[in-house]
């Protein structure tokens, strides 16, 4: 029996909803991030974590291959009984809650610093909000749909990000291994916090169409999220000096700032603007995962009164609060913690734990 | 109920018109220009364009005391004709005393922290008091910020300056491994005049400059020789003149250290065609004789320019670009790139090959 039958993505749709999650905030920091601790040789760093966040993936998989009607919240009450499986679904439900406060806070923020200084922030919260319920509200088919949108729509981006390409100097990536291979490693744990997203497999694992494809989709997803993280770290790294890099805070926009055209000025407002695209396709899906998981845990099949909540809380908050530069690094420094355990740790422990426990009770029937 | 609910939410999309800006009602400042004033203070000047048909002047000129360039904007709102904004600057233009004595950047940093202001603004330094600039009538010549502009890309294209906006300059003096420039304004009997390099230190302050004659040379360094380098060598004999075009170049530049100084092995392959010649030579049977004293000629006038960097303790060719790639370890262990760069020993071979001579023989 399949549970989600009107909910079904394709494998495309998966792909894209994955990556999607992936790419999102992190990307406008993380050249400076991985020039602090590597210098140039920041690239390996994405390569290793590119390679540890596929295998994580896959661990999921195999997790979650075993019961294939089953989301997280299911899965967990199945193998750690009543107690401790709501504790488990609690925990993942306040994981993607900080994720999409994270985001969202994130998304306003950038916003109001290079677009709408004026604009205050509850106004663009309301704005961010709007699609943000319409897409929720219908599902994941829905989600899916709308990120294959936004891929499509933003494939013309990583060209122009390449067009500094040409005023840098390759130079500046040489020698590879500079200080050896440690730096390396230490910002290695820097760009497997990148690849956060992946783990929502927990969730939409059970709607995939084709659920053979599944590895060979999370391998995609990943890739799509590691080429475009190094075509951006490179470029940052080739055209500013790698003296330059750790002293921005957002080399990805300042980069674009270079970009000029005799008729246009200030592209990286307009890049902004579609970035917006890139933001939603990251909050949305912890979005939907938070209240997913909540209106499981009370019961309710229909989902769209618990994110009717949820959006009138976020709205809300914005009235109250805005958070300054220094909150919202603050909330993600939290989120990368928590997704450190959440996307790498528990995985593995859990398929750990699955797989004895299935062993122990195949013991039992012979 | 649902369509009163998407009309309502249409207004929503117009929740940005609250926050418009007309553009008649504002001072977009097209040229900032900072100067040392008396007593140590910032000058500040902006040129902005009148949109007012009543108005007999074409741009207005603004002149305040200030601080920092974003205090001195402050106080001239309180007397500009509209809100002034810095966002559409086309020039940043300091004048050569105040770039002597202080670091450019706790100047300039308005303009990169505040992401509302453009990057690719042109940053030039004035030989003179600003006011020569800023006051000067050009009755032949459009509004003064555009005029600066294309004097200023006109003598960079052919190569009697350079060019460098504002994110040039600070990735160039940021980078440990090389230092910047920017080009030289002068008025000279009331026109524009752009020619020569200015030079900077690691601490972004000026130190020397390049003559305008010398700017060539210093495009070949830089391998920018595209599109066509213009020079002209005198013979041995007097009076007589070969002028020449360098069309494309190889380059290829080796560092390697040794009995601890740098060592550059600079070997560059110029392809040119003669475009004039006062004295009569024989093309076909002393090709390779000219193609040897032009050779010889451009790599005397090449070291004299890497000496006067040198002596500057300047790099804004980047020779430290290569010493970090391929000398890393021995890079590293420079406390000052530019200091240890005015010790090394640069080679300068170039070789020069005479792809045409024109339609004469």
């Amino acid at each position: 029996m399949k549970r989600y039958q009107f909910n079904e993505i394709t494998t495309m749709q998966y792909i894209f909803l994955i990556s999607g999650t992936q790419i999102g905030i992190g990307i406008l920091s993380l050249p400076a991030q991985l020039a602090d601790i590597a210098n140039t040789d920041g690239w390996i760093a994405i390569v290793i974590g590119w390679i540890i966040s596929i295998i994580a993936s896959t661990i999921i998989i195999k997790t979650m291959e075993k019961h294939q009607q089953d989301t997280i919240f299911d899965l967990s009450r199945r193998y750690f009984g009543r107690t401790f499986g709501t504790f488990i679904h609690i925990a993942f439900v306040a994981y993607a809650l900080l994720a999409s406060i994270t985001v969202v806070f994130t998304a306003i923020h950038i916003t109001q610093v290079w677009i709408l200084p004026n604009t205050p922030n509850y106004l663009i919260m309301m704005l961010f909000m709007l699609p943000g319920f319409f897409i929720t509200k219908n599902g994941v088919r829905i989600l899916g749909r709308y990120a294959e949108v936004v891929f499509y729509l933003t494939l013309w981006m990583p060209i122009l990000i390449a067009v500094p390409l040409q005023k840098g100097t390759i130079l500046h990536m040489l020698p590879m291994l500079k200080e050896g291979w440690a730096p390396i490693i230490q910002a290695v744990k820097t760009t497997v916090l990148s690849f956060l997203g992946f783990e929502l497999a927990f969730v939409f694992y059970p709607f995939l169409k084709e659920k053979k494809h599944a590895v060979k989709a999370m391998v995609i997803a990943n890739s799509i999220s590691a080429l475009t993280f190094l075509l951006i770290t490179i470029t940052c790294f080739i055209f500013f000096s790698p003296d330059e890099t750790p002293l921005l805070i957002w080399p990805t926009l300042s980069l674009l700032k270079t970009i000029e055209f005799p008729f246009i000025e200030r592209f990286e407002v307009i890049f902004l603007s579609f970035y917006l695209f890139v933001m939603s396709t990251t909050g949305i899906p912890y979005i939907f995962t938070t209240v997913f998981g909540i209106s499981q845990l009370i019961g309710k099949k229909d989902h769209t009164i618990v994110l009717l909540v949820a959006v009138c809380i976020f709205i809300f908050t914005s009235f109250l609060y805005n958070p300054s530069f220094f909150h919202v690094q603050t909330l993600g420094s939290w989120w990368e913690k928590y997704g450190l355990w959440g996307a790498y740790f528990f995985p593995i422990g859990l398929f750990i734990y699955t797989s004895i426990a299935r062993w122990f009770q195949r013991g039992k029937k012979k | 109920m649902k369509k009163c609910i998407y009309a309502i939410l249409c207004f929503f999309i117009t929740t940005g018109c609250g926050m418009k800006t007309q553009l008649d009602e504002l001072t977009l400042a097209l040229t900032v220009g900072l100067d040392e004033g008396k007593n140590g203070n910032l000058l500040i000047y902006s040129i902005s364009p009148v949109f007012n048909k009543e108005a007999k002047n074409i741009y207005e000129v603004i002149r305040t005391v200030g601080m920092t360039p974003r205090d001195g904007r402050s106080k001239a709102n309180a007397f500009a004709s509209g809100k002034i904004v810095g966002g559409k600057a086309q020039n940043i233009i300091v004048s050569k005393t105040l770039a002597k004595k202080h670091d450019m950047f706790s100047y300039l940093d308005v303009f990169y922290r505040d992401p509302k202001n453009s990057t690719t603004a042109n940053f030039i330094v004035f030989d003179g008091p600003l006011k020569d600039l800023m006051y000067v009538r050009l009755n032949d010549k459009p509004r003064l910020s555009v005029a600066i502009r294309d004097v200023i890309l006109t003598a960079h294209v052919s190569k009697q300056t350079t060019k460098i906006n504002m994110l040039d300059f600070r990735r160039l003096s940021l980078d440990r491994a090389q230092t910047s420039f920017a080009p030289i304004l002068k008025v000279h009997k009331g026109d524009l005049i752009a020619g020569g390099i200015a030079l900077f230190n690691e601490q972004r302050k000026y130190v020397g400059s390049l003559l305008q004659k010398e700017s060539p040379y210093f495009a070949i360094l830089k391998k920018n020789v595209k599109p066509a380098t213009s020079l002209t060598f005198q013979t041995k004999k007097q009076k007589e003149y070969v002028s020449i075009s360098v069309e494309h170049g190889d380059f290829s530049y080796k560092p390697s250290f040794r009995n601890g100084a740098f060592h550059f092995d600079v070997r560059m392959k110029l392809g040119v065609i003669v475009t004039e010649s006062t004295t009569y030579i024989d093309m076909k049977k002393e090709k390779k004789k000219v193609e040897k004293w032009l050779a010889k000629e451009i790599q005397k006038q090449l070291e004299s320019v890497v000496k006067k960097i040198q002596k500057y303790e300047v790099d804004p060719v980047g020779f430290g670009l290569y010493a970090r790639a391929y000398e890393y370890k021995q890079f590293q262990k420079q406390k000052s790139w530019p200091k240890a760069f005015a010790k090394a020993k640069i080679d300068i071979h170039p070789t020069v090959e005479i792809i045409s001579y024109g339609v004469l023989q």
